[in-house]
């Protein structure tokens, strides 16, 4: 996922075991972290969308055997989402229609190029 | 460990945690009855749908009081019907009938060249002393007038001379003024025609007096519309720190050329 390189690294065993191990560490923190600062699932399943995109992105191109930022993909996608909140902000469209609805689209998009 | 890799493994713990946060905030959404996603207006409108809840909650459970005194018998329809009924006749607003005397005063039938000419017609204050000492004798219900013209006293009555005239409840009147009060005739007679009472006063200033009792009179109701704009109800405005309703706008009073006239003669 680093800057600029080949991605060869996601079909290391060794780093595909410590993906597993960390996400399951950042899950059980999540898990048990403090309730009264929860962000609204509003926030959150954007966010968990913008990590998938990102990270099938870096999957896709580790495949392609071509070069991919993870950093930039994502603060590209972050500026997007954040556009797309400020739109639904002042038009009163719904937040679910107007930032969910094309992430959704644009993972299942990601996803039919894995097979 | 080079930075592509330190970058992959903290994806996958930002990833882990967001998950994670994800499936807790899911699980308190549900646990609260509160919507997976939802903006600062579906907030407002989950209060406003609160509030109108606990309101219609609150009227339910008024309704329920008031069923369950209307089958214990505390308060029923009839009570309410007739506590109504007694406050209209409090008010005057309901025709009524029964026992009671009739005055009737006219104008002195002396010579105008009497020094006391003046005093020889009836006065509004002659009326409002007969009126005052038929409410102290016990009249329940008094009226001025005769025939369609009848005007009921209430507590909102003024009786003024106007020129020649009387004006009752916006009603100009002229002699002779026929003063109908329902009460026990005895008593009220006794009262009027006590020494030194009223009527003695009126007959020494040669004023044409003359009382009847009856066993049935018949007095109309008040029919001019009430409007109050600066009374409120005591209980209610207590400890509220609402501003009072919006005034209505009083009901317009007859111009002196829209007054009815009972009958054609001066006083």
């Amino acid at each position: 996922m680093g800057g600029g390189h080949k991605n060869g690294l996601l079909t290391h065993r060794p780093t595909q075991v410590a993906f597993v191990v960390l996400f399951a560490v950042g899950f059980v923190l999540g898990m048990f972290a403090p309730v009264s600062p929860l962000p609204h699932p509003v926030f959150l399943l954007p966010l968990a969308l913008l990590l998938l995109d990102t990270g099938l992105s870096a999957l896709i191109a580790a495949r392609e055997h071509r070069t991919f930022s993870g950093y930039v993909h994502f603060v590209l996608l972050l500026a997007f989402v954040t556009m797309l909140y400020v739109v639904g902000a002042f038009g009163g469209v719904r937040t679910e229609v107007i930032v969910i609805v094309p992430l959704a689209v644009r993972i299942i998009l990601l996803l039919t190029r894995l097979y | 460990m080079g930075p592509k890799q330190l970058g992959i493994w903290l994806f996958a713990l930002m990833s882990g945690i967001v998950v994670g946060l994800l499936v807790r905030g899911m699980q308190a959404a549900g646990a609260h009855t509160v919507p997976l996603f939802g903006t600062a207006s579906d907030t407002e409108t989950r209060q406003q749908l609160d509030m109108l809840r606990s309101e219609v909650q609150s009227l339910q459970q008024e309704k329920n009081d008031l069923l369950r005194q209307l089958l214990s018998g505390e308060i029923s329809a009839d009570q309410i019907r007739q506590e109504m009924e007694t406050a209209k006749n409090a008010a005057g607003l309901l025709p009524v009938e029964g026992p009671g005397i009739r005055v009737t005063l006219g104008d002195s039938e002396a010579a105008s060249s009497s020094p006391l000419v003046e005093r020889g017609m009836v006065h509004d204050y002659d009326l409002l002393f007969v009126i005052n000492e038929l409410r102290a004798a016990g009249a329940e219900a008094i009226s001025i007038g005769a025939g369609r013209l009848e005007e009921r006293i209430t507590g909102s009555t003024y009786v003024r001379c106007t020129g020649p005239t009387v004006v009752v409840n916006n009603t100009r009147l002229t002699v002779p003024f026929v003063i109908e009060a329902i009460g026990d005739p005895e008593v009220l007679e006794q009262s009027l025609n006590m020494p030194g009472g009223v009527l003695e006063q009126l007959r020494l200033y040669g004023l044409s007096v003359k009382l009847e009792k009856s066993e049935k009179l018949k007095l109309p109701g008040y029919t001019l519309p009430l409007k109050y704009r600066f009374i409120d109800d005591a209980a209610d405005s207590g400890g509220s720190s609402e501003p009072p309703p919006a005034a209505e706008s009083p009901a317009p009073l007859k111009q002196p050329d829209a007054i009815d006239v009972k009958h054609g003669g001066s006083k």
